[in-house]
């Protein structure tokens, strides 16, 4: 039976992501163990602050450009 | 511990920066072939190390790695590797004990290996000594280690 595909936990999906062309397992980075999909928070946020180039952040959703313009000019009557 | 790739396998293989406080290192990460990356091996401690030289004659100079590791037992897959390594030129990397990790080899001077067996008597060491030699330095690899098959 093929291992199962490994994944970000829930909690550091919404935050981060894995660097292009990478997966999710095991790292040694500057002394530590690295293992990506038993990530907590807490751990996610000090390596990439220490430089850890495998997880990287997610780009901040924004609010829908496109919305209703209020005041439009109006036609006048003939 | 040691490591061990083949510059074959590896989709993108990262150079070390052009200035003088980045040539010492490589600081992008490689990038594999799909379901390739690093392979990893115990070497016993305080049995292993490596060293750079200067070679050549003045105005001509250049460096030269080499190292030596010693791996435990007497089994097949190590009998394997032995043979793949025997045949095979690639990259290595060792963490140092304070994490530091440095990359032995490059894509256009890579590291040559030898890796043969010894069984001691009782009271000596019975494993592999693994050898290699490469020109150039061995810059520090500061992404850390990839274990992890790229998808």
């Amino acid at each position: 039976m093929p291992d199962k595909k490994k994944i970000l936990p829930a909690a550091i999906a919404d935050q981060y992501q894995v660097l292009d062309g990478h997966g999710v397992g095991e790292y040694h980075f500057a002394g530590h163990v690295v293992n990506l999909d038993r990530l907590t928070p807490e751990d996610a946020d000090f390596l990439v602050k220490k430089g850890f180039p495998y997880l990287v952040a997610k780009e901040p959703k924004t609010k829908a450009k496109n919305s209703t313009v209020l005041g439009a000019a109006q036609k006048s009557p003939d | 511990m040691s490591y061990f790739t083949t510059i074959q396998k590896a989709a993108g293989l990262q150079d070390a920066g052009a200035t003088i406080s980045t040539i010492g290192q490589i600081a992008t990460p490689h990038v594999f072939a799909t379901t390739k990356c690093m392979k990893k091996f115990y070497a016993t401690e305080n049995k292993g190390e490596h060293k750079t030289e200067i070679v050549g004659d003045p105005d001509s100079q250049g460096a030269k790695d080499t190292g030596t590791l010693m791996v435990p037992g007497s089994r097949a897959d190590l009998n394997g590797m032995s043979r793949l390594l025997n045949c095979s030129v690639g990259l290595l990397f060792t963490q140092e004990a304070d994490g530091t990790i440095r990359q032995h080899g490059s894509e256009a001077f890579p590291c040559h290996f030898k890796m043969v067996y010894g069984s001691g008597n009782n009271e000596g060491y019975r494993g592999y000594t693994l050898t290699w030699v490469c020109y150039g330095p061995a810059p520090i690899y500061t992404p850390g280690l990839n274990f992890t098959p790229a998808p």
